[in-house]
């Protein structure tokens, strides 16, 4: 499923991202890259809110539908 | 034994680079750009024991790839070398992911000192920095730049390092086997030709980054090296070959590798105390603040009170200025310096002060209004606002962080131009930048009482609203027509923002911080807005002899000649246009610039009731909402951006924009009133 579909509080593992090299490596740069865990604090409406590696990120919703993500 | 030393500031956002900065080199820290960029360039100096000592702060930047602006000009500061030691500021609380960059220095052949910041913040962990010494082979030294701890020992790490009498041996960051023979596999093919070449950087940084597809390197590669094309095949040979084993692609299977390798470092330095909750309150609250449903109120609330505090506070204050740079200072001059040339009094008066004056006014609600903001940065609010607001805004091509400036415009312009300074994309801060100047602030609404009590009693608040709403429509269509023309940084820029935790705000840094910005507004506004003051003074005095401002006066022969252009808009006498020269130093001028011209002080609405028509009023009203930002705009647009061009470019827009639906108003408005 797409991260954007993930419900609140879920612990999900990045599967593929849909982009472009420069997308794919900004996101990796900052722990979204296949493979990576991210737990789900907030799902919309409203901003996506991850964290990853400790760190919290609210992401835009055209970027999180464009990362896949499978249940851990 | 070196007199001087230079230290680079490398590390993540949020780290508290900066407050490291300000800790180190109190507030003597120099703002600036980075040459030809609008990146925040900041430097700072002291003195320790003899020895000068220059800090640059880098960009705050997640890692040292060339997709943004940010991590181009670290990078690229970095490669030149041109420095004596590089300090890596790591936000302890985060430490696995904050050795990312850490690991990537150490791959660029930089042995940097470690800085453990916010040590003072570790709850449920403690850190055992002797042990990440041992591991990296780096020196380590743990500080809290709010408490002010370990700050001699940093000083005293750096200077050792910078001279040379510590030499970090720094570890050579090693990842899986699979990456680790594709590394070797690369280097041996290329090693020959960057030595022939006399290639400048490390090779195992540069084939590192050649597998990570880095654009800029990979452009190096084909330009200058001319690397032949069978070493391209090769990486796609390697890539095929991980993706297969790991179903990953290869820049994203090194970030991997990166990022495992930097938390296998952090477990085992990291000793844990208390056993972390699985959920925490502060989830709960973000739950609750990005929800469009609460936070929508919530936020409007707090920007209510923000404007409250400013306002209301700052009124007495400006007030005050206001009386001593237009009454007190003036009547001093006239009575003490009567002997000098009526000119030099009129200089002093009308110039100087009036110019000064103009930006002091400003100094209390920039002051209150940088307190204010502060606060809610250092809290955590205000990346909680920018995600609220980041699905609307991108509509029109803008991004959330555009709102809280846009916001403080209705306010005053000048501050909320400084407000950009928050906004990590720099194309969205100039286009942010660019279109404030049209979101009505309060010095506007004077013009619009006069005009609106000679023309349209009963329905002031309905005419007063429509150019507010008049001026947020544009503004957010020249927000997405701008957006369009500015070539974006990356392909998706901001699409992330980072949430900080929440906590209390730190005084000294939010007193510190907000003491740096108003000495800066002073310094720079006040020169721009000085020499400009003088220049429209001497337009109004000269030639010798004239009345100030009156008609035979330059501005005045300036007034007469611009009227052809303002007869389409229903403006049909020169004052006006005078009035709107005098404007450009600030907005609410237009009225007292009228009420002089007009001899009528005290009753500037009788006066413009007989020169204006209802549909040319609400022309010149709508062309003064529109026409151009007041000078201390202007200099805070220059200030920002660095450069002239903006400012420039929003005038340009501005005026054509503003005659243009001025000249629609006019001839619609004709034909309903009378």
């Amino acid at each position: 499923m797409k991260l954007l579909e993930a419900p609140s509080g879920k612990r999900v593992r990045v599967v593929n991202i849909k982009g472009g090299l420069g997308l794919r490596n900004r996101l990796a740069a900052i722990g979204i890259y296949p493979g990576a865990e991210v737990t789900v604090v907030k799902s919309p409406p409203g901003p996506m809110i991850v964290e990853i590696a400790g760190t919290r990120l609210a992401l835009g919703k055209g970027m999180a539908s464009k990362i896949e993500v499978e249940e851990e | 034994m070196k007199r001087s030393i230079r230290v680079a500031i490398a590390g993540n956002p949020n780290v508290g680079k900066t407050a490291i900065m300000n800790a180190l080199a109190g507030t003597t820290e120099k703002v600036g750009n980075w040459p030809g960029v609008t990146v925040q360039k900041k430097v700072g100096k002291y003195n320790f024991r003899g020895v000068d000592v220059e800090l640059i702060d880098l960009p705050g930047i997640y890692s040292l790839t060339s997709y943004t602006l940010e991590e181009r000009v670290a990078r690229s500061f970095l490669l030149k070398g041109d420095y004596d030691v590089v300090m890596n500021v790591i936000d302890v609380t985060l430490l696995g992911r904050n050795l990312y960059l850490t690991l990537e220095l150490l791959e660029m052949g930089i042995k940097p000192v470690l800085v453990l910041n916010k040590a003072d913040e570790l709850e449920n962990f403690s850190v055992d920095s002797k042990a990440l010494e041992r591991i990296l082979k780096l020196p380590v030294v743990t500080v809290s730049a709010l408490k002010r701890k370990g700050l001699e020992e940093l000083s005293e790490t750096l200077l050792r390092v910078a001279t040379g009498g510590l030499k970090p041996e720094g570890i050579t960051p090693t990842y899986s086997e699979d990456l680790e023979n594709a590394i070797e596999l690369l280097s041996m093919k290329i090693e020959r030709l960057i030595t022939e070449k006399n290639f400048p950087y490390n090779l195992r940084w540069f084939v590192i980054k050649l597998l990570e597809k880095d654009p800029e390197v990979t452009e190096e590669a084909k330009e200058q090296l001319k690397l032949p094309q069978s070493i391209f095949r090769e990486i796609e040979k390697i890539e095929e070959f991980i993706k297969e084993r790991h179903r990953c692609d290869l820049p994203s299977y090194i970030a991997r590798e990166r990022f495992n390798l930097a938390s296998q470092i952090a477990r085992k330095v990291i000793k844990s105390i208390r056993e972390i909750p699985k959920e925490r309150i502060s989830d709960r609250i973000d739950r609750f603040v990005t929800n469009p449903f609460t936070g929508i109120p919530i936020f409007f609330g707090v920007m209510w009170l923000v404007f409250k505090l400013t306002f209301d506070l700052s009124a007495p204050l400006s007030n005050l200025i206001d009386i001593v740079f237009s009454r007190i200072l003036p009547s001093l001059v006239e009575s003490y310096l009567s002997s000098l040339p009526p000119f030099v009094t009129s200089l002093i008066n009308n110039g100087v002060l009036a110019g000064v004056g103009a930006v002091m006014v400003f100094l209390p609600v920039l002051g209150i209004l940088y307190l204010t903001m502060s606060i809610l940065e250092d809290t955590g609010y205000m990346a909680r606002a920018a995600a609220l607001w980041d699905n609307f805004m991108r509509l029109f091509g803008l991004s959330g962080a555009s709102v809280i400036p846009m916001i403080l415009g209705f306010g005053c312009n000048v501050p909320a131009v400084y407000a950009t300074r928050a906004m990590r994309s720099t194309r969205q801060k100039l286009i942010t930048m660019l279109i404030i100047p049209w979101i009505s602030c309060s010095a506007r609404l004077p013009v619009y009482a006069v005009f609106v009590a000679a023309f349209f009693r009963e329905k002031e608040s309905l005419v007063i609203f429509s150019l507010y709403l008049l001026g947020v429509l544009l503004a957010l269509t020249l927000g997405a027509l701008l957006s369009k023309s500015f070539k974006p940084e990356s392909e998706e820029e901001d699409f992330f923002i980072e949430l900080p935790p929440y906590k209390l705000p730190a005084w000294s840094v939010v007193f510190n911080q907000t003491w740096i910005e108003v000495r800066e507004f002073v310094y720079k506004a006040g020169t721009v807005i000085l020499a400009l003051s003088v220049f429209i003074w001497a337009l109004a005095s000269l030639p010798p002899g004239v009345d100030y401002a009156g008609e035979g006066s330059i501005v005045g022969h300036v007034g007469k000649w611009l009227l052809p252009i303002f007869e389409p808009l229903g403006i049909s006498d020169w004052k006006p246009v005078v009035a709107l020269i005098f404007g450009a130093l600030a907005k609410e001028v237009v009225v007292g610039t009228l009420g002089t011209l007009y001899g009528a002080e005290e009753n500037v609405i009788e006066a413009i009731a007989h020169i204006f028509t209802p549909a040319s009023a609400l022309a010149f009203m709508v062309f003064t909402l529109l026409y151009m930002p007041c000078i201390a705009t202007i200099a805070a647009i220059k200030h920002e951006s660095g450069t002239w061009k903006y400012p420039i470019l929003a005038i340009a827009i501005e005026l054509t924009t503003a005659w243009v639906i001025a000249f629609g108003v006019y001839h619609v408005a004709s034909l309903f009133l009378k």
